[in-house]
C-alpha cells in the first residue's frame, strides 16, 4: 500500500489490520517519535506472532473465530463533549455515578477521551489525569519508561495489536508519598457497533503513594459485533499502596480480549478486586507481578456469566522477588448455557524464596447446561516457600438449600440468597460503598428470572 | 397435663432413605406446652425423624401422617412447615457465608410471618434475643455460622428460635459436641423460651441436657421406633443404667 492511498482515508473509515492503519491514528495525534517507534515494534511483534487457535494450550477453549477484524472500523470518536460529569449521557452516568465521592474521572468513549476531571485538592497534591496522547508531549519523563514496558509486545498476538493501535488511553500518575484520599475512576465507554477500541490505562503510583483507582468498562448491548483490545499498566513501586478495581460490563455484542499487568515493587501493597458481568465473549489475562520483595496482594474477584456468554480469565500471581505474599480468590456463576474458563497461575521464580502464595478458584454452577472449567497452574522453582491452591466447582449446596428453606425461604429465594451469599464474600472487600452495593445489585440484576433447577 | 387434641401427631410414620427403610412405624403424641425427649443410642433413626418432620428431600414417607394443627405436613415444602411455625434446630448447623447473621434471620422472620419487619425495628427484636440468651451483639453482624465453634454454632441455633418463635421446636441433638458448660447454657436458653402455648421434642442422645430442659414425657427410639416411653425417671434410668442394659430390658418387653 502507497502513502498517497492512505491520506484520502479519513480516520473515521480506518478498516484493515495494515501499518498504514496504525501510523494514520499516530500522525493524526501527532505523536513523538518515541511513541510511533513504540508503535512499529508492536507492529512488528504482530506480523511475527501467530494468531492463536484452538490449538494454542492458553487458547484452546476458546473460540474467538467470531470475531471479524478485518470488518470492523478502527477509530471512533467520541461523539460527546462533556466538560463536567453532568455533560454525560444518562446511560452512561448510570455506570459512573455510584454514590462515591471521585476525585478525579476520565471518560473515553470509543476511541476518544470526552472527559478527564481532577479535583484542585488532587492537582495541588501534583497527581496527574491526563488523556495519554496528551502526556505523551506533556510528561514524557513519567510515562516513557513505563508506556509499553509492563505489557509488552511479546505478551501475545492481541497485546501486540493493542500496541500498534492503541487509541484514547488515560495516564495517571501520584507522587511520592502522597495519599490520594479520594478515588479516581477510568471509564472506558462503547456506544458504537462495528467498531474496534483499544483503550490504554497507565497508572504509575510512585514510592510510598496511596492511590484507589476504578477501571470500569461498559456499553449497552448493540447489534452488530464490536471489539475491544484493552491493555492496563499499573506500577506500584516501592511501598506503594495500590487499590485496584476492574469492572467489566460489556454489552452483550462485544468480544473482548484484553492484558492487564500490575507491577508491584518493594514492600508495595496491592488490593485488586474484579468484577466481570458483561460481554459475549472475554479473555482476559490479569497479571500480577511481584517485582519486589515484601509485597503483600490480594486479590478477589468474580465473574458471572449468562446466557451464552463465554468468559475467560486467567490469573498470574507472578512471584519475582523473595519475601512477597499473594493471596487470590476468584468466584464464579455460571447460568443458562454460558461458559467460563478460569486459569490461575502461581509462579514462584528462581531466588523468591519465602514467597507464600494462595489462590483460589470456587465456581458455581446454576444452570445443568452450564460448562465451566477451572485450571490451577503451580510453577515453582524454589524450596523455602509455601503455596496452597484450592478449586472446587458444583451447584448450589443441597443441604445449604434445606437448611435456609427451613428457615421460611421458598426454594428460589433460598437460593439466591445462596448465591447472593457466595458472591457478598468477595464483593466485602470492594473499597468503595457506592461499588460496592452496586455490585452487589448487578448480581441481582443477573439473578433475575432464574430458576432452581431440580 | 391437658385434654385437648394433640396438635402434633406423627401416625406410623414410615421413612426411607435411598431405599432403606430407617423409620419403621413412629407415633407420637404432642399437646401444647409439652416437652417430649426422643432418647436413643447411635442409627437408631432419631435424625431421620428430625429431618423428616422438617421436610429434607432426601427422606422419603413411604407410610403414616403426620398431622400439625390437623393438617398432613408431609408433602409441603420445609419452608411452608417453617411457616406453620415448625422450627428443626439442626444438629449440624450450616454456615452461610457473605449472609449476616442479622440479614439471615431478618429474611426468614419475614418469610415466615409473612410481614415486613423495619431493619430498625429486627434489629431491637433481634439484640432483645441476644442479650435474653446471654449471646454476644457482636455475631449479629457475622455471618451466619461462619467460623463459629460447635457451641456458638448451636446457641445460634437457640437464638434462631427465639427470634422466629414458633409453636413446635424439634431439636435436634442441640447438646452433642458440648462441653458442660456449655450444654448449660444451651439448656437454660432453651428453657427460658418455653411457653404454654409452645412445645418443644428434643431429640438427645445424653440425658444430660434433659436436667435443664425437663421432659414431661421420655421416649426410647431403637431401630426406627418408638419402643417405650415414660416420664422424665425413665430418661434417669437410662442415665443409671446406660443404653446397653436399658435396651436389653426394652427390647425384652416389645418382643
Amino acid at each position: 500500500m502507497s502513502q498517497s492511498s492512505v491520506e484520502q482515508v479519513p480516520l473515521t473509515a480506518l478498516q484493515g489490520i495494515t501499518a498504514d492503519a496504525w501510523q494514520e491514528i499516530s500522525r493524526a495525534c501527532e505523536e513523538p517519535d518515541w511513541v510511533r517507534d513504540l508503535r512499529q515494534k508492536a507492529w512488528e511483534a504482530y506480523v511475527e506472532t501467530p494468531l492463536p487457535t484452538l490449538r494454542d494450550e492458553d487458547w484452546r477453549r476458546t473460540d474467538y473465530r467470531e470475531l471479524q477484524l478485518e470488518d470492523l472500523l478502527l477509530y471512533m470518536p467520541a461523539g460527546i463533549e462533556a466538560a463536567c460529569e453532568a455533560d454525560l449521557p444518562e446511560s452512561l452516568r448510570s455506570h459512573s455515578e455510584t454514590g462515591d465521592d471521585w476525585g478525579g474521572m476520565v471518560v473515553q468513549v470509543n476511541s476518544e477521551i470526552a472527559l478527564t476531571r481532577l479535583d484542585e485538592t488532587l492537582q495541588a497534591q501534583g497527581v496527574i489525569l491526563a488523556p495519554l496522547a496528551q502526556a505523551v508531549h506533556t510528561h514524557p519523563e513519567l510515562v516513557q519508561p513505563h508506556l509499553g514496558r509492563i505489557v509488552t509486545p511479546d505478551d501475545g498476538k492481541f497485546p501486540a495489536l493493542h500496541g500498534a493501535f492503541f487509541s484514547g488511553g488515560i495516564f495517571c500518575y501520584v507522587p511520592p508519598d502522597t495519599t490520594v484520599e479520594l478515588p479516581i475512576q477510568a471509564l472506558v465507554w462503547m456506544n458504537a457497533e462495528n467498531i474496534a477500541v483499544f483503550p490504554h490505562v497507565l497508572l504509575v503510583a510512585d514510592r510510598g503513594s496511596q492511590v484507589t483507582f476504578v477501571e470500569r468498562y461498559a456499553s449497552p448491548t448493540l447489534e452488530a459485533q464490536s471489539f475491544s483490545c484493552p491493555a492496563t499498566e499499573v506500577v506500584a513501586k516501592d511501598g506503594a499502596q495500590v487499590r485496584h478495581v476492574t469492572i467489566q460490563d460489556w454489552g452483550r455484542h462485544v468480544i473482548e480480549l484484553g492484558f492487564q499487568r500490575l507491577r508491584v515493587d518493594n514492600d508495595g501493597h496491592l488490593l485488586t478486586i474484579l468484577a466481570a458481568t458483561g460481554g459475549k465473549l472475554v479473555k482476559n489475562y490479569v497479571d500480577n507481578s511481584f517485582a519486589g520483595s515484601g509485597v503483600e496482594a490480594f486479590h478477589r474477584g468474580f465473574f458471572f456469566t449468562d446466557g451464552t456468554q463465554h468468559m475467560d480469565y486467567k490469573t498470574m500471581q507472578d512471584h519475582l522477588a523473595p519475601y512477597s505474599t499473594s493471596d487470590l480468590l476468584i468466584k464464579g456463576a455460571l447460568r443458562d448455557r454460558s461458559r467460563a474458563v478460569f486459569t490461575g497461575v502461581i509462579n514462584v521464580r528462581k531466588g523468591s524464596k519465602r514467597t507464600d502464595a494462595y489462590q483460589e478458584n470456587r465456581n458455581l454452577l446454576l444452570s445443568k447446561r452450564a460448562r465451566s472449567d477451572s485450571i490451577p497452574i503451580l510453577e515453582i522453582d524454589n524450596d523455602d516457600v509455601r503455596c496452597t491452591h484450592g478449586s472446587a466447582t458444583g451447584q448450589v449446596d443441597q443441604e445449604e438449600l434445606f437448611y435456609v428453606m427451613a428457615h421460611g425461604l421458598n426454594k428460589n429465594d433460598a437460593a439466591r440468597m445462596l448465591v447472593e451469599g457466595f458472591f457478598s464474600e468477595v464483593i466485602q472487600h470492594t473499597p468503595l460503598d457506592g461499588v460496592q452495593a452496586q455490585l452487589a445489585g448487578k448480581v441481582q440484576e443477573k439473578m433475575a428470572g432464574w430458576q432452581v433447577e431440580d | 397435663m391437658a385434654t385437648e387434641q394433640p396438635f402434633f401427631l406423627i401416625d406410623d410414620l414410615h421413612v426411607e432413605i435411598e431405599e432403606n427403610e430407617i423409620l419403621r412405624g413412629v407415633d407420637l403424641s404432642v399437646k401444647r406446652g409439652e416437652i417430649h425427649a426422643i432418647m436413643g443410642p447411635n442409627g437408631s433413626g432419631k435424625s431421620t425423624l428430625a429431618h423428616t418432620l422438617m421436610g429434607h428431600p432426601s427422606y422419603e414417607a413411604t407410610a403414616g401422617q403426620v398431622l400439625f394443627n390437623g393438617e398432613d405436613i408431609l408433602e409441603r415444602d420445609p419452608n411452608d412447615r417453617a411457616k406453620l411455625g415448625i422450627f428443626l434446630a439442626f444438629q449440624y448447623p450450616l454456615a452461610i457465608p457473605g449472609v449476616s447473621t442479622l440479614n439471615f434471620l431478618r429474611t426468614s422472620l419475614k418469610a415466615v410471618k409473612q410481614e415486613e419487619i423495619s431493619a430498625r425495628q429486627f434489629r431491637k427484636h433481634l439484640l432483645e434475643k441476644m442479650d435474653l440468651l446471654k449471646i454476644s451483639r457482636e455475631f449479629a453482624g457475622r455471618y451466619l455460622n461462619d467460623g463459629f465453634s460447635g457451641g456458638e454454632k448451636k446457641r445460634m441455633e437457640i437464638l434462631q428460635m427465639a427470634v422466629l418463635e414458633p409453636e413446635l421446636a424439634v431439636l435436634d441433638e442441640i447438646d452433642s459436641g458440648l462441653d458442660i458448660d456449655a450444654i448449660r447454657a444451651v439448656g437454660e436458653g432453651i428453657s427460658s423460651l418455653m411457653h404454654p402455648e409452645m412445645s418443644i421434642v428434643i431429640i438427645t442422645h445424653y440425658p444430660r441436657i434433659l436436667h435443664y430442659v425437663r421432659p414431661d414425657y421420655v421416649h426410647i427410639m431403637v431401630d426406627g421406633k418408638i419402643r417405650q416411653s415414660g416420664g422424665f425417671e425413665l430418661a434417669e434410668e437410662l442415665e443409671a443404667k446406660g443404653y446397653d442394659v436399658l435396651l436389653k430390658e426394652v427390647m425384652q418387653t416389645s418382643s
